[in-house]
């Protein structure tokens, strides 16, 4: 059920991308025909022809690589932040009692509204765009762990007392384990959370002489170049894309001891 | 030995106590197998639990004499078996070694022991999901197994089992005991495997699960599946079906 919304998108299969290649000759037709105007929707030759010069002249390398390392850090720091703070929250009532009114009344809050004051502390640059795409990814990280962990089966941790195992054998040995699923299942949406909300934070951290898609895309679209910010989003999907699958096949390898559910 | 254990729970809607089990006053001889049998809902887990430490009695004592180790003197196998689903057969058997920081050369091949013990040589690298209910049984046995508990305590460990593979589990678990002298406290609400595994039968009396009587079973061992069709068998059962009835029709007229 849940494994059906995380799935691959299916543009890998290739009957499945019918619809998208129709898609992209109706386009490239209209606008050979002057159906549309180009100024405005550009075509897909001319967007991958600029894709491919951003690409040979190396220019495109360096917002590609900022925004993947800006959203691989955000999504380090609020992989071992939650998995470590949900472990605790989970474990210890105390805990759990003070940080959740704290993580309660951030939650509703657009992460990236926190992008203007950051920048007045933090200054331009990675560390506001990294702080914000961390918080935004810790939530479900922080979440998935403590429901992870309150749905461990108690016999489970029973049979590992019988075996003699202490406490800390008990974290260690069955209820992070037994979580691992939970984990996994938030890492995932984390990296996908980090990777939309650092690219809005580079929108709005727009500044002149940036860095990152987001900011490509913000800027070239202020100065009319459609056919690049049309490359900016190519990018995105490829990038966005390729995080996904990578997290995929991550956690099927992690999870080789659960029954596949079809 | 157990002395005068018994055990209250709180009630949740009334909020007083109510008692769930005993006084109890039970011995449980060295090498023995025992059983112990009763309606549902008399205590019989708890008890168990009692004895396994993981619950603790409300009055009374458990004495262990004749300690030959340090360790936790019994292991229990439990009815919804519990085997750890991360972990493969020979991880979930080695986990009490693991635990107890037995080297892990030293542990695979303990743990590959009692595999074999069990008859589940092949199986080694298996998760539990791969495994039949019977298959689960017996890991879940050879996990308790090779902690080499002084007291194997089962929790009904066959409920959940079809009928032919409760016969072959149950004359496993004989073989078993015969070649391990392992010492079996065994919980069943079916009185012919009671019968067939027991030197004696406990029989329990609804709640409060109080001793009503022990039953020594009398039919000459080794044990085989023939044993079943002895006369002492059916009349075993029959005693102990008589003693448990009592008490049905009396808790039913209280109903």
């Amino acid at each position: 059920m849940n494994r059906n919304l995380t799935r691959i998108p299916s543009y890998i299969d290739p009957l499945g991308s019918l619809a998208f290649v129709i898609v992209v000759l109706l386009w490239e037709s209209l606008s050979t025909w002057g159906l549309i105007d180009v100024k405005f929707f550009s075509s897909p030759s001319a967007i991958g022809s600029t894709l491919y010069l951003l690409l040979a002249s190396g220019k495109l390398w360096p917002h590609v690589y900022t925004t993947l390392y800006r959203s691989l850090l955000a999504f380090t720091l609020a992989g071992v932040l939650g998995i470590l703070v949900g472990l605790l929250m989970a474990l210890y009532r105390q805990i759990d009692r003070q940080l959740s009114v704290v993580f309660g009344v951030f939650y509703p809050l657009p992460k990236v509204a926190l992008v203007p004051i950051l920048m007045l502390w933090l200054g331009l640059g990675d560390a506001p765009v990294i702080t914000v795409g961390a918080i935004s990814a810790l939530y479900p990280v922080l979440l998935n762990m403590i429901a992870g962990v309150r749905r461990i089966d108690a016999t489970l941790v029973r049979a590992a007392m019988d075996l003699g195992a202490n406490y800390s054998q008990i974290v260690v040995k069955v209820i992070i384990p037994a979580s691992t699923p939970a984990i996994l299942a938030g890492l995932k949406l984390a990296i996908a959370q980090s990777f939309i909300t650092v690219v809005a934070s580079e929108m709005i951290s727009f500044a002149p002489g940036g860095v990152g898609l987001g900011w490509l895309v913000t800027s070239r679209g202020y100065e009319g170049d459609v056919s690049t910010v049309f490359a900016g989003l190519v990018s995105l999907a490829i990038v966005g894309g390729s995080l996904l699958l990578l997290a995929d096949r991550f956690e099927k390898k992690l999870l080789r001891w659960r029954r596949e559910e079809r | 030995m157990i002395r005068g254990m018994s055990k209250f729970f709180v009630d949740r809607e009334s909020n007083s106590p109510f008692a769930a089990l005993g006084p109890i006053d039970l011995e449980v001889y060295d090498g023995e197998f025992l059983c112990i049998v009763g309606a549902s809902g008399c205590g019989k887990s708890t008890l168990l639990n009692i004895i396994s430490g993981l619950e603790k009695p409300t009055e009374g004592v458990i004495v262990f004499t004749n300690r030959k180790t340090k360790n936790r003197p019994t292991n229990l196998v439990f009815q919804e078996l519990a085997l750890f689903p991360w972990r493969t057969v020979i991880d979930n058997v080695r986990f009490g070694l693991e635990i107890r920081g037995v080297s892990k050369e030293e542990s695979i091949k303990i743990a590959k022991k009692y595999i074999r013990m069990v008859g589940l040589e092949g199986f080694e690298r298996k998760f539990p999901y791969e495994l039949s209910g019977g298959m689960k049984q017996r890991v879940a046995l050879a996990r308790a197994l090779a902690n080499d508990p002084e007291i194997l305590l089962m929790d009904e460990p066959f409920a959940s089992v079809d009928y032919q593979t409760r016969l072959r589990l149950q004359s496993e678990v004989l073989r078993i005991w015969e070649t391990t002298k392992k010492t079996i406290v065994f919980v069943t609400h079916n009185i012919e495997e009671a019968v067939f595994l027991g030197d004696r039968v406990v029989v329990l009396t609804p709640r409060p699960g109080r001793v009503k009587k022990t039953i020594p079973i009398t039919i000459p061992r080794p044990r085989f599946e023939e044993s079943r069709f002895k006369e002492d068998f059916f009349h075993l059962c029959g005693t102990i079906q008589m003693l448990l009835k009592e008490d049905l029709q009396y808790s039913e007229g209280s109903v």
